[in-house]
Formats: structure tokens, C-alpha cells, sequence
């Protein structure tokens, strides 16, 4: 277990609440991005991660931690996610995780990936709010350039300007995702 | 990442291109870029790779919240220590223990209850921002977004933490208050208990009171919902519902028709002029007030001074729109601040 990640584990393990959420609101939305995959649903996802963390508090005591806590909350969260689904997807899924990689090393690579797109989402979420909103219509609502102008009432300059620089923040994520792909490469 | 400093890269056209939607024309030119340098393609490439592998969980990743969920998590752990101090308890009084026993645990109980309800009100304190008014009083308050909310007497209003983070929401507890909503992507929001009210950038004006809700418009629409059956309604500047929540299984009804400025109440104004506002003041308080500024004749204001004293009034007047009075004499003098 790297030193942060002790420090944090030795102070929930002496129920000190206050390290505890903040050690939960810092790394949410990544366990919530985990479960998001395999169950698809917000609210269902948000109570699989809050099962996961009230059980580490509630049994502290007697929770082993063998690699790190982080890879340790990443297994219980999957594994908790696996058994809300039915029969049919859970053998899908157990085939999808195994069909490539050895678990452990899966688990590790799966986790980098996640760290990579919670950065990209991040980025994103950062954008001034009608970059953002002008980038989700394109993505997600399939709305070209001068439907977005005329939706938002404003000129297609400002919504072109706009999509250049959410592209750009996809672009230097790009770069970065291909870096780790390369690395995951020269292991195969 | 030369492309990020290269003003040459046609990124809405990359953009329309990954959305597959480029016109003849538009295609042309995209294959010509692309032809143009290896490194033009290996963008395209990675965008496109990203575009359609990597946005998948965008949308769930906005719509949580880590503050929402984290008192999600509390609750369940209050629930979980609560169920588990009765079973406790349960348990002691069935095997008959010692007194002794019995009067430590309760007091263990008393103060974990101790405990637990210092730990609400913490909460409460950190996480939102609650305002309440006297019955002779009134308070603006200014939310980060720039919308402005007038609390009227005798009201309670709740401005829940992560305001203007993914949701611009508040809680209209009791009383009455006057929006003037500050128009964004992020829908404003009021949260009445059995209704709610969500705006399109707009002003208007709430008063809940134990046995109804009213609503009316000043400028712009809203849109009001009830809870019970998900029922929407519009309503646009003019217009006024009242909302009176039903007993039982039956529905509430819901009367719109269009706003009575006044009503009976002679301080109570909704847009009203300023000259208007004055002529009531001297009626009802029996001064003399005299617009001194031409400037300011134009403004209108919006509040209930019911209550209030004629300094008040006037106070709560001069702050709601960035004028001031002077006394000469026996008369009030209004201007410009």
C-alpha cells in the first residue's frame, strides 16, 4: 500500500469520520465510473459505491488490505456490481474481464484507464458552462453546429469557437490514452 | 499536441466530421487536411477513437454529486447505528441484566443520541445555508449565480450545499419570496414540498403558506410541477396559480388565472412603478414624498411591506433599488444612490 493510501487506511480504521469523507467525496466519481459501467444507471451505481464504503467503515477491523486500498475498493465495488446484475450479463462480463488479461493485471490496467477518463471528464466539467452544454448537444444530442446556434441563440462563430476548445481538451486526453495504450501494448 | 498551438487545424470541422455530418464540400476539405501530414491523420484518428470510446460515462460522471451521495451514506449509517442501539436494547430488557448494566447503556444510548445530533447539525450548518426572517422583517439574499431572492416576513428558505455546482436549487420552507433568476443552462429550481417550480430565466414570486402555494409571474415563464402526479404547467408573466395540496388520495387543485397586482393588501406590489409605490406610501403611512431624481421614475419594485414600519418600508424601498432618501422639513426626498 503506497504511504497516502496507509496514512488514510490507519485513520478509517481508527473511525476517524471527517478522514473518512473526505477520502469518500475525493474518490466518488471514480468508483461510481466503475459500477456506472457494468449497471448503467446513476442512482444504482451511487448505492453499490456507498455499500462498498459503509462496509469498509462498519468492518474496518477486520478487512485485510493486501495490495492497496484503492485496488481493494475497485474489486469489491466490481464484484458488488457483477451480483446486481442478472445471470446472463454477469457471465458476459466475467468473460469480457478475463478474455485478455490475467485478473490482477487487468484490475491494475482497468483502474489506469479509469484514472485517465475521470481526468478527461474533469477537463470537461471544467469548461466555462456553455462550452460544456454546446459540446453535450453535439455529442449526445446529435445536433449540428447551426442547430446548437439556433437552440442557445447564439452566433455559429461562438458555437465553432466552443467546439474547438472542447475538442482540444479531447485532443490532449487523446494523447494521453494512447500513451497508456502503448504501455499496455509492450506487456502483451 | 503541436495541433493544440496550430491555428490551422480545422477543429469544427473535425468536429462536424466526427458527428458525421459534413456536407460535400465540407468532406473535401477534411480529406485534404488529411492528406496533408501524417500527423493530421493520427489526430483524427485519436479524436475519433476517443469521441466514440471514451464519452460513454460523461453524462453519469456530471450528474453525480459526491456531496449528495456522501449524505446518502450517512443517513444509512445513522440508520444502520440506530437499529443496531434498539436491538441493543432489545436484548437487555429480555435477559432481565442488572440495573447497573442497564443504566450504562442507556447512557451510552443518550450519547450516541448526544453524539448523532451534534453530528446533524453540523451537517446542516456545513452543508447548506438556511435563512429565516421576523414577522416585521424582510432580507435579500444573493446567490453566487447572481440570482436574487427577497425573503418576506415570517419566512424560512433553504439553499442547499453544491448550489450552482450541478444544481441551482432551493427550498421555500414557509412564507414568501420574490425570484429574480439569473438565466443559465443549469435550470433554477424551487422546491415547495408538494410542488416545485423550475424557471426559464425569469422573476417571480412564492408564497407558501400551510394550506396553499401561490405563484406568480413577473417576467419571462416558469414551469410548475406537481409532485403528486407530475402534472406540469406553464405559466407565463402575468399569470398566477394557486395551488391548494389535497387531502387524502385527492388531487390538489390548481386554480391559474392572471395576477392581481394588489389584491387587498395596498403594500403589497408586484412591478409596480415607483411613482405608483409612492402615491400608496403616502396614502397608507400619511407622509409627503417627493421623487427628486427624474432618473429613477422608471424603476419598478417588487415586495410586501406589510408589517413594516414607514422607516422600514422606506429602507427595504431605497435598498431593493439602489436609491436613497433625504428628510426636509416634513418631506421625504427620493434620488439616486
Amino acid at each position: 500500500m503506497n504511504a497516502t493510501d496507509d496514512i488514510v487506511w490507519q485513520q478509517i480504521r481508527q473511525r476517524n469520520m471527517p478522514a473518512f469523507e473526505s477520502y469518500y467525496k475525493e474518490h466518488f466519481k471514480k468508483y461510481l465510473l466503475v459500477a456506472y459501467k457494468f449497471v448503467r444507471s446513476v442512482p444504482v451505481a451511487q448505492e453499490i459505491v456507498n455499500d462498498v464504503f459503509l462496509k469498509i467503515w462498519e468492518d474496518a477491523e477486520k478487512i485485510m488490505i493486501e495490495s492497496s486500498l484503492k485496488a481493494y475498493i475497485y474489486k469489491a465495488v466490481v464484484n458488488r456490481s457483477i451480483n446486481a446484475l442478472n445471470k446472463q450479463q454477469k457471465e458476459q462480463q466475467h468473460q469480457r474481464a478475463l478474455s485478455l488479461l490475467p485478473e490482477a493485471f487487468y484490475e491494475e490496467k482497468q483502474l489506469e484507464t479509469n484514472e485517465l477518463k475521470l481526468q478527461l471528464y474533469k477537463a470537461i466539467d471544467n469548461l466555462p458552462d456553455q462550452c460544456k452544454r454546446v459540446f453535450q448537444l453535439s455529442r449526445f444530442e446529435g445536433l449540428k453546429q447551426q442547430e446548437i446556434a439556433d437552440k442557445l441563440g447564439i452566433s455559429i462563430k461562438t458555437v465553432k469557437n466552443h467546439i474547438t476548445l472542447a475538442l482540444k481538451t479531447l485532443a490532449r486526453h487523446a494523447d494521453r490514452s494512447l500513451l497508456l495504450f502503448l504501455i499496455i501494448k509492450s506487456f502483451l | 499536441m503541436d495541433h493544440l498551438s496550430n491555428n490551422t487545424t480545422p477543429w469544427p470541422l473535425i468536429g462536424s466530421a466526427l458527428q458525421g455530418d459534413l456536407s460535400g464540400e465540407e468532406d473535401v476539405e477534411l480529406q485534404q487536411w488529411l492528406a496533408a501530414d501524417v500527423q493530421n491523420r493520427e489526430l483524427f484518428r485519436q479524436l475519433q477513437n476517443a469521441w466514440n470510446n471514451d464519452l460513454e460515462e460523461l453524462q453519469a460522471y456530471l450528474q453525480a454529486d459526491e456531496s449528495v451521495a456522501w449524505n446518502a451514506l450517512r443517513t444509512k449509517m445513522e440508520e444502520r447505528a440506530t437499529r443496531e442501539n434498539d436491538g441493543h436494547e432489545r436484548g437487555i430488557a429480555g435477559a432481565g441484566k442488572s440495573r447497573a448494566r442497564l443504566i450504562r447503556l442507556v447512557a451510552i444510548a443518550a450519547l450516541f443520541v448526544l453524539i448523532t445530533g451534534i453530528v446533524i447539525w453540523k451537517m446542516s450548518i456545513d452543508s447548506s445555508s438556511n435563512y429565516s426572517t421576523g414577522s416585521a422583517e424582510q432580507q435579500s439574499v444573493a446567490l453566487a449565480d447572481g440570482t436574487r431572492i427577497n425573503l418576506f416576513p415570517a419566512s424560512q428558505l433553504e439553499v442547499p450545499e453544491g448550489y450552482n455546482k450541478k444544481l441551482r436549487k432551493v427550498v421555500l420552507k414557509s412564507g414568501e419570496a420574490f425570484f429574480d433568476v439569473r438565466h443559465k443552462q443549469i435550470p433554477f429550481i424551487v422546491d415547495l414540498g408538494v410542488a416545485s417550480v423550475k424557471d426559464i430565466g425569469t422573476s417571480f414570486r412564492i408564497r407558501k403558506a400551510k394550506d396553499s402555494i401561490r405563484v406568480a409571474v413577473v417576467s419571462g415563464i416558469v414551469e410548475l410541477r406537481n409532485k403528486t402526479n407530475n402534472e406540469v404547467h406553464l405559466l407565463k408573466a402575468g399569470m398566477q396559480v394557486t395551488l391548494l395540496p389535497g387531502t387524502g388520495n385527492s388531487s390538489p387543485l390548481i386554480v391559474i388565472d392572471s395576477i392581481d397586482t394588489a389584491g387587498d393588501n395596498p403594500l403589497r406590489f408586484i412591478n409596480t412603478p415607483l411613482p405608483e409605490v409612492i402615491k400608496r406610501f403616502e396614502t397608507v403611512y400619511n407622509r409627503k414624498i417627493v421623487i427628486a431624481d427624474p432618473s429613477i421614475m422608471q424603476k419598478r419594485f417588487t415586495g410586501n411591506f406589510d408589517g413594516l414600519s414607514f422607516e422600514g418600508a422606506m429602507e427595504v424601498l431605497c435598498q431593493s433599488l439602489n436609491i436613497t432618501f433625504m428628510r426636509e422639513k416634513d418631506a421625504y426626498y427620493l434620488k439616486k444612490e
